[in-house]
């Protein structure tokens, strides 16, 4: 509340992801492949082995021209986008890991040095001292892997920090290690992968098949181990957070689900490339290694992301940059007069509140648009407004809506109008939409916030009943804004689903 | 309805991580490193472009010779000025981040782009670099390219920086234009402030195109002296010029600023006069230089140089604590100082400057084979 919000149309989360993703990639590639290039420089250079030695040399080059081109400009590129998006969130950060930041910056600079050193050094430096650079080339980026990985990891699982201010836990968090790792294994899986892009490029047949082969030693191995890696990690989440991924927030199941099929479809792929004999299939092969590279990338680092909201920090900053401890005194005052940034121009009321706070994850009708979502569903302005009181209630873990009653209201008169000036059509009221757009929001069946134990036994009547005075059980339950006709369509689809004993509705 | 209002973000409520003269000095000093690579690359940049018309790509003239020479050390000059640009955006946040990010935000989008433009400037030298021989279209107009690309980046650090200070600008920028296309175009500051570091840069990668002669003064003597004449002319005219320049950006701050310089703060005032006075000095050192390439001439107006740039990072902190006197000030944050990460440090502070000695000793200890 803090800080203005930037009005990219398309939707913030999405500029974050444009920059994130393919600097992710490139900087685990940029610490596996320094390994790489050190151990097959060393061996080509013990066994006397000419053409290995030359293959070393030229992925050295493209190594260099990507890394410290393109993957240390993006990384300087988050820092600009993540100061543009999230200010709140990278001051707080800023103000709390500075000395960390700075240990990683002088990592980062020897890391830049010992690239160009051992790029330049191929026909000026001795065998030993060249290898010796390229190894401490390696350290450095791992090192400063290790650095960043104690910020990222913190945002996720912040422990006690929220409450001592003690930095080294803070640190050190209950994710640390097991991103570590998980994040070292990346970087083996880019080590092969970007080698097999190399290769390709290689007239030699043997040497190509040679290198293939080598890459899955580095691909198979450490994409198995990523999965007991996965899983503890997982399982050192919070309980809520667990909730928030396990519980049928429909997205990030499918990124759950992208993210197994980028490995395994990766891993078969890799394996065809070592099959085949010809040139020109490599080349198709390992573009398409490269892009389900970067589908892995982008499934991990957005269900990273996702599985971190509604906070930014967990448990200290929403991703609207409010924070924790001040939703009470806001509620108290108002979310418009705590509000920093806004027009004196009254008519403008709705559209400060909705920027203040919620475009920080959604746009209008980009990324997550929620004029287009609401005009999709049919949505009026009323049933709107009592939806946006109680955002924070949400499967999609929103942060609790701070306003008045008026202010809910003003932000649904926004989203309405810009959603009726869209013209779409509704989509047709099918039983499972009817859900959808009304107990779907915030209940599953069997997930987060369960309904089947309550509604079980209940008769369509009964059901029917239930959902039309459904407001009266809880200040937290908007009112039922279908027709009874609605009501009677989702309480016997109710009825069905709970009969039939099965996962969900919510899948 | 116009607003005006004077819109300021409070401070992080998490309290400053160090002291602030701990914080200030790393900034300024980091941000002295960054300013000369810096100047190294924005002013190499063009002078390389210059060579390449001049030349008009004839390797073996003289100016086609200086535009390889140049050439070759400009990807590692973008890779310096990144990397030591980003230590100092790192402080800057600490200290003054509330501001910072929010003026970033009101000139979003020329803000953002910032980093692919670089990525495109960089390319740019490498292709170059790799593809020398034969004229062709791509050659004639990358260097054209990539100097404006610079040229545009420096315009946008300056302006961001420049409204940083001046909330009274930025807020109005914003709430009339949340879209993040906005510059800080209407301030009088703008162009001076963006032209004196420009010129100033050019000035300085005079000096070493003249160190470029100076190395190499006995294996080629005549091209030695094209490089000790060509780098003089390079220093002299833009410092004359600078000084003008200098006098209208000072003329354009604030009044109650500008009075500081003249003799309101002595600290301030003598700070500008002997960086000023040092760049004066310089020029007919440097003539010098010229005619006696390997005496101490060249050193010696390097060094008068360098305290000229010491001394105008010096003001220009001080010009914005004197832009932010009414609304903050560096004693307004609360100090919780974190003993434990700062040893962590600057241990690896020393660590890295030793690898960084052995990385470059062995490199130029080895030999071309
Ligand atoms: C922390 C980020 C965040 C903030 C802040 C936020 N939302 Fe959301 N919102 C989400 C996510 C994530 C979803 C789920 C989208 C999905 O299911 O694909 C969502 C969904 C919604 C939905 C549709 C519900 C559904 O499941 O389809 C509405 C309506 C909505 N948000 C309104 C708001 C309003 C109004 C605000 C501001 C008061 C706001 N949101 C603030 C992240 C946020
Ligand atoms: C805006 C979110 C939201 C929507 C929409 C919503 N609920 Fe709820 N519901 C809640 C919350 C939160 C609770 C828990 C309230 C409490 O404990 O005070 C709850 C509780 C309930 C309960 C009581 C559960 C128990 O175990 O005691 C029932 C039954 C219920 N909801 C049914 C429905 C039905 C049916 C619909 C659709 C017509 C619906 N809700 C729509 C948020 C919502």
């Amino acid at each position: 509340m803090n800080f203005p919000v930037w009005d990219v149309g398309f939707g913030l989360p999405l500029l974050i992801a444009l920059v994130t993703i393919p600097h992710v990639m490139v900087a685990h590639f940029a610490i596996g492949g320094g390994l790489f290039l050190a151990i097959y420089g060393a061996r080509a250079r013990s066994t006397n082995d000419p053409a290995m030695l030359s293959f070393v040399r030229s992925h050295s080059r493209f190594f260099m021209l990507l890394t410290l081109v393109f993957g240390a400009l993006t990384g300087v590129g988050i820092w600009f986008t993540i100061g543009l998006v999230s200010p709140a969130a990278t001051s707080a950060l800023i103000h709390t890991f500075v000395w960390f930041w700075a240990t990683e910056w002088v990592m980062f600079f020897v890391e830049i040095a010992a690239a160009i050193v051992y790029y330049y050094g191929w026909d000026r430096l001795d065998a030993t001292t060249h290898q010796r650079v390229i190894w401490l080339y390696f350290g450095a980026a791992w090192g400063s892997l290790a650095v960043i990985n104690g910020i990222i990891t913190f945002m996720l699982t912040s422990g006690t920090w929220v409450t001592d201010h003690n930095i080294w836990p803070a640190f050190f968090n209950v994710t640390y290690f097991p991103s570590l790792i998980f994040r070292t294994l990346l970087c083996l899986v880019m080590a092969g992968i970007f080698a097999i892009l190399t290769a390709a490029f290689q007239n030699d047949d043997s040497l190509r098949s040679r290198i293939n082969r080598i890459a899955i030693l580095w691909t198979i191995p450490s994409i198995g181990l990523l999965v007991p890696t996965g899983y503890w990690y997982f399982s050192a989440l919070p309980q809520s957070t667990k909730l928030i991924v396990s519980g049928g927030w429909t997205a990030l199941k499918s990124a759950q689900h992208n993210l197994f099929t980028s490995a395994i479809g990766l891993s078969i792929l890799v394996v065809l490339t070592m099959l085949t004999k010809n040139r020109n299939l490599n080349r198709v092969l390992s573009g398409f290694i490269i892009l389900i590279g970067l589908n892995l990338f982008g499934s991990f680092e957005w269900y990273r992301e996702a599985a971190r909201k509604p906070y930014v920090i967990s448990n200290y900053m929403y991703s609207n940059g409010m924070l924790v401890n001040d939703t009470t005194s806001i509620k108290e005052a108002g979310l418009f007069s705590s509000m920093l940034w806004k027009h004196s121009d009254q008519t403008m009321k709705g559209e400060d509140l909705f920027r203040a706070a919620c475009q920080s994850c959604h746009s209008l009708s980009g990324y997550n648009g929620i004029a287009k979502m609401v005009a999709e569903r049919g949505w009026t302005e009323e049933q709107l407004g009592q939806l946006v009181q109680r955002t924070g209630y949400f499967r999609g873990a929103m942060p609790p809506f701070v306003g008045t009653v008026e202010e809910a209201n003003l932000i649904a008169t926004y989203i309405a109008t810009k959603a009726n000036s869209l013209n779409a059509t509704p989509e047709s009221l099918t039983p499972k939409r009817i859900w959808d757009n009304n107990c779907g929001l915030c209940h599953t069946l069997d997930g987060s916030r369960p309904l089947r134990a309550t509604l079980s036994g209940l008769s369509v009547a009964d059901l029917q009943e239930t959902i039309l005075t459904v407001d009266q059980l809880s200040d937290a339950i908007p009112k039922f804004f279908g027709s009874d006709v609605d009501a009677d369509k989702l309480a016997s689809y109710l009825e069905a689903q709970i009969s039939k004993r099965e996962e969900g509705v919510s899948k | 309805m116009i607003d005006s209002l004077l819109i300021i973000p409070t401070f992080d409520p998490i309290p400053l991580p160090a002291p602030v003269w701990l914080l200030k000095g790393l900034l300024l000093l980091t941000l002295l490193l960054h300013l000369i690579a810096m100047n190294l690359l924005l002013g190499g940049a063009w002078t390389v472009f210059w060579c390449a018309i001049r030349s008009k790509y004839q390797p073996t003239s003289h100016n086609g010779r200086l535009f390889r020479e140049m050439l070759a050390y400009l990807p590692t000059l973008t890779a310096m000025t990144v990397t030591l640009g980003v230590a100092p955006l790192l402080f800057v946040q600490v200290l003054y981040g509330h501001l910072v990010y929010t003026s970033s935000i009101a000139m979003g989008w020329f803000w953002w782009l910032v980093f692919p433009l670089v990525i495109i400037a960089y390319y740019s030298f490498y292709y170059l670099k790799f593809h020398q021989g034969g004229e062709t279209a791509i050659k004639r107009w990358l260097p054209l390219l990539a100097a404006l690309i610079l040229l545009w980046i420096s315009f946008i650090l300056s302006n961001n920086f420049n409204l940083a200070q001046q909330p009274e600008r930025f807020s109005k920028i914003i709430l009339e234009d949340p879209s993040g296309w906005s510059l800080n175009l209407g301030d009088p500051t703008t162009f001076p402030r963006w032209l004196h570091m420009v010129i100033g840069a050019i000035a300085v990668c005079g000096i070493w195109v003249m160190w470029l002669g100076r190395i190499e003064h006995k294996k080629d003597v005549e091209y030695a002296m094209f490089k000790m004449e060509f780098g003089y002319k390079l220093f002299a005219l833009p410092t004359m010029i600078n000084i003008l320049v200098g006098f209208i950006f000072m003329m354009s701050l604030p009044r109650n600023i500008m009075m500081r310089l003249m003799g309101k703060s002595m600290l301030e005032t003598m700070l500008w006069l002997v960086g000023m006075g040092l760049a004066i000095w310089a020029i007919p050192v440097l003539k010098r230089a010229t005619t006696e390439p390997q005496s101490s001439a060249l050193p010696l107006g390097t060094i008068l140089v360098g305290i000229t740039i010491c001394a105008m990072v010096l003001l220009r902190d001080m010009v914005r604590s004197a832009y932010q006197e009414g609304f903050y000030t560096l004693d307004m944050p609360k100090v919780d100082t974190m003993w434990g990460a700062i040893a962590m440090f600057f241990v690896t502070f020393v660590i890295g400057l030793w690898l960084l000695r052995w990385l470059v000793q062995t490199y130029l200890k080895g030999s071309k084979t």
